[in-house]
């Protein structure tokens, strides 16, 4: 018969084509739950890129917050709106985001509108004090996570001085 | 093969061998034209241009920028304080002004250099220190760290001027001082024809009447940074002797002279906030002026832009400065006034001395031929050679300077204006080493 094939070949064939289903569908499955793990990271670094934009080079609202009640607060931002200049944070909104901070963290968090918890730590490059430190009283460690560095200036007892600020988001 | 023939002993009939060979090929070009799937992302990158945006702004927020930009150990304090990441390696540079330090190779003599030392250096400007390096050098071969050569007294260029165009090529800037007493040094020299784009109509009798500046109209015109150097940049002025002054803080008070369209007019340190100047030239105290204060000398309009101790200080001309005619030569007792002009006859590359006779020329891209200031010129010469030196130096320095320069480097421009608005570029580039 001229269009007959061996088992021989025919057992290979078979072999091959669920070789190949097989190879491509272990590569699918073990590529999907990474894919959305980075899709998530992905969520989070933009969420942390935003939220530290806000931070430095928002000023709140209402700007002066810091002189208002916290409960009126709808927005947070450390940009000090005297100087209105980015990466110049207030002492003022600093030492009322820090005092914020330890009270009701998830206040804080709300007025923030993120979906995350954060860690928010900014250290003064000079002398090393932490001006702020931002954390949630109870911390669940996740597997996905994100750590900004940003660097910024700010008037320390009428000086100008400068600190790195660490937020971590997960 | 021959085997699976005898077998089957069909014609159509693939063989397993063929099949395998040609299913591995399969499998490698699948390989290739799919491969596994990933995702990468470059969110270390991005970090990275963050934090030296971030620092770049930070530095100007704590006014330091300019500081940073020019003085590499305070700029490493700096990135020390607050760069943490131990395998983060920072470079910076600088375009569009002057470097702290350049090299200026010149074939002078040594006491020319010595001169030249005590009349520009330590140069102040917007309050940094810029020191001019003079080095002795010949034309064939200049030192390779030179940013300008500058040519002292009449020489025969002809026959240089491939060797000056792989100079200027380099990024160095050439200015010549001589005087030419025949039309033919100029005109028959290619270096002076080509390079310096010179022509000399004839020689003409009699003085010049006076030299001013041509005011440049547009900040693209070639005459505007050498026309802006001389406005701004401070000349040294020495104290050379003492005398005890009733008032003054630095007793006694160190003593100089300003040397002003061959006039002496001298000065007196009062103290590190004010000097006393005679400003008629008869030897005597006339006016008390502060630091930061304009004044008048004869007429002309200075600003006292320094005060080093009771040894040194520093003044700025000021428009409208009108300078004697220093063109004409003297020979056998008459007056010789060369009329050197553009070779394409045009003034805008002049440097104007007095309507016809121009005194400096210019030419693209940083070239000038100064006529010559001799050994003992006055003040205003020296701004003039001062402001064409620092006109045709290189532009471009490296602070920080790393091997590794694959990272991400953010640029920032940066403005100051104590002495002269100066604008520039500052990049800062940090990179992992691997």
């Amino acid at each position: 018969m001229k269009a007959q094939i061996s088992f021989v070949e025919f057992l290979t064939s078979i072999t091959i084509f669920l070789g190949f289903t097989v190879y491509i569908a272990f590569q699918i499955s073990t590529f999907i739950p990474n894919y959305l793990n980075e899709i998530k990271a992905e969520r989070m670094r933009c969420e942390a890129f935003q939220l530290s934009e806000l931070l430095i080079n928002d000023p709140g609202d209402p700007v002066n917050w810091y002189l208002t009640n916290f409960n009126n607060v709808k927005r947070l931002g450390l940009l000090d709106e005297t100087k209105n200049r980015t990466n110049f944070l207030s002492e003022n909104k600093i030492l009322a985001f820090e005092g914020n901070c330890s009270k009701n963290y998830q206040e804080v968090k709300r007025k923030l509108e993120l979906d995350y918890d954060f860690s928010l730590i900014l250290k003064d490059g000079k002398s090393g004090e932490i001006k702020i430190n931002c954390y949630p009283s109870a911390t669940i460690k996740r597997y996905t996570n994100t750590t900004i560095r940003r660097i910024v200036a700010y008037e320390k007892n009428g000086e100008i001085s400068y600190g790195e600020m660490l937020l971590q988001v997960w | 093969m021959a085997k699976c023939y005898c077998k089957f002993g069909k014609k159509s009939q693939i063989n397993i061998v063929e099949l395998v060979f040609a299913l591995v090929a399969l499998f490698i070009a699948f390989g290739v034209l799919f491969p596994s799937f990933g995702y990468k992302n470059r969110w270390k990158e991005a970090n990275m241009i963050l934090i030296s945006r971030d620092l770049i702004l930070t530095m100007d927020r704590i006014g330091e920028l300019y500081n940073y930009s020019f003085d590499k150990k305070k700029l490493e304090n700096f990135l020390n304080t607050i760069i943490t990441e131990k395998n983060l390696i920072p470079w910076s540079e600088v375009e569009g002004t002057s470097p702290n330090v350049f090299v200026i190779a010149c074939n002078c003599t040594e006491e020319e250099i010595n001169k030249m030392n005590y009349w520009f250096n330590p140069l102040t400007l917007n309050g940094r220190r810029i020191y001019l390096l003079f080095q002795k050098s010949n034309f064939e071969e200049i030192p390779t760290e030179a940013d300008v050569l500058l040519i002292k007294g009449y020489k025969n260029l002809t026959g240089f001027s491939q060797k000056f165009k792989s100079y200027i090529a380099r990024g160095i800037g050439i200015v010549e001082i001589m005087d030419f007493n025949t039309p033919e040094k100029v005109n028959q020299d290619d270096t002076q024809t080509n390079i310096f784009g010179l022509w000399c109509t004839g020689i003409e009798t009699g003085p010049a009447d006076y030299m001013i500046f041509s005011k440049p109209t547009s900040v693209k015109n070639l005459t505007y940074f050498p026309f802006k150097y001389f406005y701004h940049v401070p000349i040294i002025l020495n104290a050379s002797s003492s005398e005890a002054i009733t008032g003054c803080g630095y007793q006694p008070s160190g003593k100089g002279v300003f040397n002003l369209g061959g006039k002496n007019y001298n000065f007196w340190i009062c103290d590190d906030n004010s000097v006393w100047f005679d400003i008629d030239a008869d030897g005597t105290r006339d006016t008390l002026v502060n630091l930061r204060q304009n004044f008048k000398i004869n007429g002309f309009n200075f600003t006292l832009n320094y005060i080093n101790d009771n040894a040194t200080i520093s003044i700025s001309f000021k428009p409208e400065y009108i300078f004697p005619d220093y063109l004409s030569y003297e020979e056998n007792g008459n007056k010789y006034l060369p009329k050197i002009l553009p070779i394409e006859r045009s003034l805008v590359r002049a440097i104007k001395g007095s309507e016809e006779f121009p005194a400096v020329i210019l030419n693209s891209p940083k070239v000038a031929w100064m006529y010559d200031i001799g050994d003992n010129p006055t003040d205003e010469e020296k701004t003039l050679l001062l402001s064409l030196l620092l006109w045709a130096s290189r532009k471009k320095s490296s602070i920080l300077t790393s091997t590794i320069k694959t990272g991400f480097s953010t640029s920032y421009v940066n403005v100051q204006n104590i002495d002269m608005f100066e604008v520039y570029k500052f990049s800062l580039g940090l990179a992992h080493p691997y």
